[in-house]
């Protein structure tokens, strides 16, 4: 039961490291990253679970597959948000683009 | 156990320093590269834990598919390219690849003997898979359908 307060732990860390980079973090790729870390924080609890608590769950195992599968379609969409905000603005930083639109709205 | 406990602490460590790495790093390249070693760090702890398929899913598809798509739309900013081909970056790419490769095959328990508890098969993930889930690998494909199509329009998308 060792094993998983310090699974929990650890993963308890990365969603706070995911968190922190949300929050402070204006650039897309680096939220990008930050929304990974949150999901993997996520599914390492959800293994860590079914391991020690509920070891003949199976559903647990097919619940991370569907959910990799789903955050891997989700980081294609924000690399190509990224690679348009990039082409479009010449920067990735939200702020940026932000203030660009308001400039260009306004002029 | 003992062992186990050991790996899991050293893993944990790691996983750590990586996320800190990931989201404090300067760099992009550097930030991806952190996040790829996070990644395939947590497939090795499924391993650990008896979730081999859902480890070997992690590392195919996250660490190798995302990370390389991550790196590769980085390789479309300007002045990446020039960073990636310097020389000191390969040699710590190969060090770092060595050692996640051996810390790879000391969480196979297998190898070790340290898996704790049931081991699930992939047969046994297939065959429930199939008795329950049937139906939901249709939303999920057509969400990954949906997400490609959207990702090729919004990356050809131009000014105005």
């Amino acid at each position: 039961m060792d094993e998983l307060y310090l699974i929990v732990g650890v993963s308890l860390i990365i969603f706070v490291m995911g968190i922190y980079g949300l929050a402070s973090r204006r650039n897309a790729m680096k939220m990008l990253i930050s929304a990974e870390l949150l999901i993997n924080a996520g599914l390492l609890n959800i293994i860590a679970f079914h391991h020690y608590l509920y070891p003949a769950a199976i559903d647990a195992q097919i619940l991370a597959i569907f959910v990799i599968a789903i955050a891997a379609a989700e980081a294609a969409i924000g690399l190509a948000l990224f690679l348009a905000l990039h082409r479009i603005y010449g920067v990735p930083d939200l702020d940026v683009v932000k203030k660009l639109r308001e400039v260009e709205e306004g002029g | 156990m003992e062992l186990g406990i050991f790996l899991l602490g050293g893993l944990g460590i790691l996983i750590i320093l990586s996320a800190i790495l990931a989201v404090e790093s300067k760099e992009l390249m550097h930030a991806i590269f952190f996040l790829g070693v996070l990644l395939v760090v947590i497939g090795e702890i499924y391993i650990l834990l008896g979730a081999e398929f859902v480890g070997v899913f992690q590392i195919l598809v996250y660490a190798g598919g995302v990370t390389v798509l991550m790196l590769f739309t980085m390789l479309f900013i300007p002045k990446t390219k020039d960073r990636l081909e310097q020389p000191y970056m390969r040699r710590y790419a190969v060090i770092a690849g060595i050692i996640l490769l051996l810390s790879l095959l000391l969480s196979i328990g297998y190898i070790t003997g340290v898996t704790i508890g049931q081991i699930i098969t992939p047969q046994q993930i297939y065959f429930r898979l199939r008795k329950y889930y049937f139906a939901g690998i249709f939303p999920i494909a057509l969400i990954i359908f949906v997400g490609m199509v959207a990702s090729s329009y919004i990356a050809s998308a131009r000014r105005g």
